[in-house]
């Protein structure tokens, strides 16, 4: 798979702390410059990731609410 | 003196007392990583659950993730559900403590598995933020020993907040660590702890009133006894959710139902109606009620109930049952089987 492929992680219908949970799991088998989406419907997402994502050095792209879920993008450092 | 290239593992529950030791560490120039175990306990997950009821537009944090953003220290989460269930909590070697919190096997199990990751990893020491005489089960001389022998960590467990009042480690003797750098907290008073967060700039941390995990809670720990006491040990993650939300009534062996107390808990309780009975009064605008079995027919029946058979009655029925009258819903479970059943126990 190419660096340009964005991967997608479905945690909707999860609870926190399980969508941080299956983004960081997902991330570690990518290689940097990766992009991956996250899909959740838990609203934790919208502080959970950009703070993970300060923590673990991760680059934060931003999110788009949806009407039933949120789309979370992070590039892999 | 600290050497370069030193790294450990620390169990950041994202409180201060861990913010506290990852940071002391950092100082001492070790690499660290911090671990936080989700247990299926915390209430912190249970509040991100439920929402914030003042403003719904604002999600609740998980503590140990900003506790890691501020310090800029990397954090991973731990999934120990399915086996923390059955190991620690159904079974735990050193009993529980005030309520059903087995602390001290809890400590052991979470300490195996960041051995088995420093093992993996390669890093050189765990570290957590355990202060002595802190708490009454896990935090005392003897149980603190313990807990490192049975974890097999001995000599490689540090905790930089009471490090001084505690046998040198390996990480001290060997100067990875500057012993003198570190702390000699005892007690349950945050005074020391809060004006060290003041000297480090560390503003932003949780109270710790009330605690972070539901198992020492008597209510919670009522409700999972119960649970217990009907079901065996044959119980899964999602009966854990379950105990922390709603009212709970044990209407027979096999039967309880749960009520939402408010619309989140409601709207929690909606998600898990797969596979379970759910009551509703169309019409009033009612609590979700979630039944263990799947009723075929539910008929409300309000006349045992002194507020009587108003609307208003009806309307506010399942909030307003006396904890051990009899319970004025009809529930048919079976064909042929339609009584009006006894509310054996409120559980909550
Ligand atoms: S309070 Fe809960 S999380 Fe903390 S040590 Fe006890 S059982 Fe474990």
């Amino acid at each position: 798979m190419g660096n340009d492929a964005v991967v997608r992680i479905e945690a909707r219908g999860t609870f926190c702390p399980e969508p941080v949970i299956r983004m960081q799991d997902r991330l570690r088998d990518l290689v940097a410059g990766q992009t991956a989406m996250l899909l959740a419907d838990d609203m934790g997402v919208e502080v959970d990731i950009p703070a993970w994502c300060i923590s673990t050095g991760n680059e934060y792209l931003g999110l788009i609410r949806e009407p039933k879920c949120y789309r979370v993008f992070v590039r892999k450092s | 003196m600290s050497q370069e290239g030193i790294r450990a593992l620390g169990l950041m529950s994202g409180g201060l007392d861990s913010t506290l030791a990852a940071h002391l560490m950092q100082l001492q120039g070790v690499e660290v990583l911090g671990l936080h175990f989700s247990t299926g306990f915390c209430v912190a997950d249970r509040h991100r659950l439920i929402g914030n009821s003042n403003n719904k537009d604002k999600p609740y944090r998980n503590d140990a993730l900003h506790a890691g953003a501020q310090l800029q220290v990397p954090v991973e989460i731990i999934d120990i559900k399915e086996d923390y269930l059955p190991e620690v909590v159904l079974n735990p070697k050193h009993g529980y403590g005030s309520g059903m919190n087995p602390c001290i096997d809890c400590r052991i199990f979470m300490l195996r598995r960041a051995k088995q990751i420093m093992l993996e990893r390669g890093y050189h020491f765990v570290f957590t933020g355990e202060v002595l005489g802190q708490r009454p089960m896990s935090q005392r001389r003897p149980p603190m020993q313990a807990i490192e022998l049975e974890a097999g960590l001995q000599g490689l467990l540090l905790r930089p907040l009471s490090a001084k009042v505690l046998p040198p480690t390996l990480p001290e003797q060997r100067g990875w660590v500057d012993r003198s750098q570190l702390y000699d907290i005892v007690g349950r008073s945050r005074q020391v702890q809060m004006r060290l967060a003041d000297e480090f700039g560390l503003v932003d941390y949780p109270q710790p009133a009330g605690g972070c995990c539901f198992l020492p809670d008597k209510n919670f720990a009522r409700k999972l006894r119960d649970l217990l006491v009907h079901r065996g040990n044959s119980v899964d993650p999602d009966d854990m959710m379950l105990l922390k939300v709603g009212r709970h009534f044990r209407l027979g062996d096999e039967v309880k139902i749960i009520v939402g107390r408010h619309q989140s808990e409601n709207d929690f309780l909606e998600r898990f109606r797969h596979g379970r009975g759910s009551v509703w009064v169309e019409k009033f605008s009612s609590p979700l009620t979630l039944t263990s079995l799947s009723p075929l027919k539910v008929n409300l029946s309000p006349t045992n109930l002194a507020v009587g058979n108003s609307a208003a009655a009806k309307k506010s029925l399942l909030f307003r049952w006396p904890s051990n009258g009899p319970m004025p819903v009809e529930m048919e479970f079976m064909s042929s089987v339609t009584s009006t059943l006894p509310v054996l126990a409120a559980l909550s």
